[in-house]
């Protein structure tokens, strides 16, 4: 039963995810900055990692405990991962011995988010756990930001005993279920232990149909480990085929009509294709209905690439045409903007496709909803839509493409001239850097699975980012706007690739890569160690500025005009991130000028291809880059939708 | 004979609420708008040659950006515009509705309060913040919009904050 995984340096270097060309200017860079391999030779992953993880899977069968028939239907839903720090101990060991692929960390807040980035780039349920109060409290963050991302995530906890609620016997007790409150579709305390199986349907009933978000479980000791002889104690214990259902709404002819109509009219539509064409597996249907009549595509949502960014009715990097297009056609938009949040004019006429009723027509007025799955409609889309050839409309993208291109390259130029003025590196240098390893060079383009994290860097960074297939962006911060998960993002994205997880598969083994920031590394950083255990292959680059990316409000005082608060917006100067790295099991790289910054990611991520080795690249960077008085631009601008989408 | 020519209209503000009667003095600069929409770029850019407008790298000696005046007229159309405008460029920090509530960048001032506008509180202070940025956080817009569509920004500001600030309050 052993897999790439067990063996993941022999696995990636079997493949040759560098070309020769790239691992002769690594090898070369090597030789040149020897001084900065730098892994300490005391780190050692204990022998039972390995033995454990090679371990044959050993599924239960009657006898078994309420934890054990919990995780079979788990493993009988296709649960694809779970994330946990230990506690909760009878359900993470009776999911492990199921076979279902198990990863333990260093917080159950950034396990959280590793399973939250596992789903965003594989579009799978994934499950996070922690242990009682304090576990299950340290992951709110994660479930809040799961919640915005509307991620699949299953959320478990242990908690207690039933027979001691309202108690303080013992530690460690919370009443979880008013704490997910607003951040969960679904919650439950189990409280008969004979319904287990019947509430793992009611898990998967809401994790795999409509829109996903999360589902919290927390597990009394007298439910997790009551022991049934046989099936015929509980209550409900049916196959999945006959708990739920696999149909999905389609939408009406009329509807489909209306939509043609509306479609057939307009010069420049757009459809903007979010978390619901992911989810959905709409892809191919979603170029079916662009290719067909000539409507632009631009993406949204927590994971991108479900739209070619090469694509020539792209408008992911074309932000100068949306205010352009006079038909939106939002598709699995589920998390909503306002008007004016999107960069469409706001009187622009919506078509929306949702599989949730009671959500259209929510924040924006609509011409037209239709309730349906997102691949049903797109698929109705295409086979009903007359073709249709808009050569200025695909004109107009192309511009405004090159357009953008050229504020990039000008943003470079700045770039440059700032980071020489300024002794450090600016973002606009690391953004090209990334741009240029992934997509410019002998990297296959489409190989690389990317977190966007950080705060103020990632202005820069997305604009440079690209997918090029499904699952191969995960949009960190998202419309939670929490920049501390980079890392735990990381771990999941990270996991899926090496398990070759749904549309990770071609890409099994083959290095992450991470943008973060200096505040937001201090949250998750830890998990570097939880990299570096699992032989995860992955680059960080960690924008260190010294301070928190908001600064600027620390320093003009705000409304009050004085500066007297602005000790609080920063952090002591040239932290030594990579140092972290190195004593966490990875390497680490300093770069504290711009000339060094590409042969240092390119060496990382050569020694992440071939020998399974993280490392987390620190540039040391100045907080007043975000000044735009000073280094005009400044902190950017963010345009939505597109690729430097954030918000929604 | 134009110049004297005085019409009532009823004024809308920004987000579309009706605010009574008020009493409007055209410009000559007005009557271009009125007589065709589509010109008051055309009116607009006659008229910046003549006020001399500062150059986006020109500092601003002795207040000069107080002086300049605003050459589209206080019209719902103009407002509207400029709502657009700000409902694409602005909400981000200063809130949908201008008060600038949530601020998860940064310390936005309100729009609703002048008390709170460090730049200056002129037509043309507001302007020249627009057009060049302000201060750390504010950034300029001059090269994503055009002086006419920075001027009706200018009114949609106005028209959410303090009446007395409006062009045509007397």
């Amino acid at each position: 039963m052993a897999t790439d995984r067990d063996n993941p340096a022999s696995a990636v270097s079997r493949r040759k995810f560098v070309t020769r060309g790239a691992v002769a200017a690594a090898v070369a860079a090597g030789a040149k900055a020897s001084t900065t391999e730098r892994r300490d030779g005391n780190i050692k992953v204990p022998p039972e990692v390995p033995a454990s993880l090679t371990e044959e899977p050993r599924p239960a069968d009657f006898p078994m405990t309420g934890a054990q028939i919990f995780a079979r239907a788990c493993k009988q839903e296709g649960l694809a991962a779970l994330f946990c720090a230990p506690g909760n101990y009878v359900v993470i060991n009776a999911i492990a011995s199921e076979g279902i692929p198990c990863y333990g960390g260093r917080t159950e807040g950034m396990m959280c988010s590793a399973a939250d980035g596992f789903s965003r780039v594989t579009g799978e349920v994934s499950a996070a756990s922690g242990t009682e109060g304090p576990g299950f409290t340290n992951m709110i963050m994660n479930i809040g930001a799961a919640n915005a991302a509307r991620s699949p995530l299953l959320v478990l906890a242990s908690n207690m005993t039933l027979a001691l609620e309202d108690t303080e016997q013992g530690i460690q007790r919370v009443y979880q279920q008013p704490t997910t409150e607003g951040m969960k579709k679904y919650g439950k305390r189990l409280i008969s232990p004979e319904r287990v199986h019947e509430y793992a349907g009611y898990a998967f009933r809401q994790l795999k149909s409509g829109v996903p978000r999360p589902v919290h479980l927390d597990f009394p000791g007298e439910v997790a480990r009551r022991r049934f002889e046989s099936s015929e104690e509980l209550r409900y214990f049916h196959d999945k085929s006959k708990y739920r259902t696999d149909s999905r709404p389609h939408p009406s002819a009329k509807e489909i009509g209306k939509a043609v109509a509306l479609l057939e009219k307009a010069e420049r539509p757009i459809i903007v294709a979010s978390a619901g064409v992911f989810y959905s597996k709409a892809w191919d249907a979603l170029k079916a209905v662009a290719e067909k009549a000539d409507i632009a595509v631009v993406e949204s949502g927590p994971s991108r690439g479900h739209f070619a960014d090469d694509h020539p009715l792209s408008a992911n990097t074309a932000p100068g045409a949306l205010l352009s297009a006079d038909l939106v056609v939002l598709v699995g938009q589920y998390c909503m903007p306002n008007i004016g949040e999107y960069s469409f004019d706001p009187d622009i006429p919506y078509i929306r496709i949702d599989p949730d009723a009671a959500d259209i027509g929510r924040n924006l007025p609509i011409e037209l909803g239709i309730v349906s799955c997102e691949r049903a409609a797109l698929e109705a889309l295409a086979e009903a839509l007359p073709p249709k050839k808009r050569p200025s409309w695909r004109d107009e993208l192309a511009a405004a493409r090159a357009a953008f291109e050229s504020e990039n390259d000008e943003h470079y130029r700045q770039g440059l001239k700032y980071s020489e003025q300024a002794s450090c590196v600016h973002p606009a240098v690391i953004a090209k850097g990334i741009g240029d390893l992934l997509y410019h060079g002998n990297v296959p383009r489409d190989q690389t699975t990317v977190v966007s994290g950080g705060y103020g860097v990632a202005r820069y960074t997305r604009r440079r980012l690209r997918a090029f297939r499904p699952g191969q962006i995960c949009n960190g911060a998202y419309q939670y706007g929490a920049i501390g998960p980079d890392i735990g993002y990381t771990v999941g994205a990270g996991a899926a690739v090496q398990q070759g997880t749904g549309p990770q598969a071609p890409y099994k083994g083959a290095p992450v890569v991470a943008v973060t920031g200096d505040a937001g590394f201090a949250y998750s950083g830890m998990e570097v160690e939880t990299l570096s255990k699992y032989r995860i292959p992955a680059v960080i680059v960690v924008y260190n500025n010294n301070a928190w990316g908001v600064w600027r409000s620390g320093e003009s005082g705000g409304r009050s005009g004085t500066s007297r608060a602005q000790h609080m917006y920063l952090f002591q100067e040239n932290l030594r991130y990579d140092k972290i790295g190195e004593a966490l099991g990875a390497r680490g790289e300093y770069v504290t000028k711009a000339a060094d910054f590409e042969p240092a990611l390119r060496r990382s991520y050569e020694i992440a291809a071939t020998e399974g080795v993280s490392t987390v690249v620190n540039c040391q960077a100045t907080k007043e880059f975000w000044s735009a008085r000073d280094y005009p631009p400044g902190l950017l601008q963010k345009v939505e939708p597109g690729c430097m989408s954030y918000y929604h | 004979m134009l110049s004297v020519l005085v019409w009532r209209y009823r004024t809308v503000d920004g987000f579309g609420r009706k605010s009574g009667r008020r009493r409007m003095r055209p410009t000559s600069l007005a009557i271009g708008t009125v007589a065709a929409q589509g010109c008051v770029g055309l009116v607009l850019a006659a008229s910046l040659g003549g006020c001399g407008l500062l150059a986006a790298d020109e500092p601003d000696p002795a207040g000069k950006a107080r002086e300049l005046k605003n050459p589209v007229p206080y019209t719902a159309d103009a407002v509207r515009k400029g709502r657009k405008t700000y409902l694409r460029l602005c909400q981000y920090c200063h809130g949908a509705d201008g008060r600038a509530q949530a601020n998860p960048d940064f310390e936005a001032p309100s729009l609703r309060d002048p008390a709170e506008w460090l730049h200056g509180t002129s037509d043309g202070e507001i302007f020249i913040s627009i057009r060049d940025g302000a201060g750390h956080e504010m950034p300029a817009f001059g090269t994503q919009l055009n002086e006419a569509a920075i001027w009706e920004l200018v009114l949609f500001v106005r028209s959410i904050g303090p009446a007395r600030l409006r062009a045509d309050t007397p």
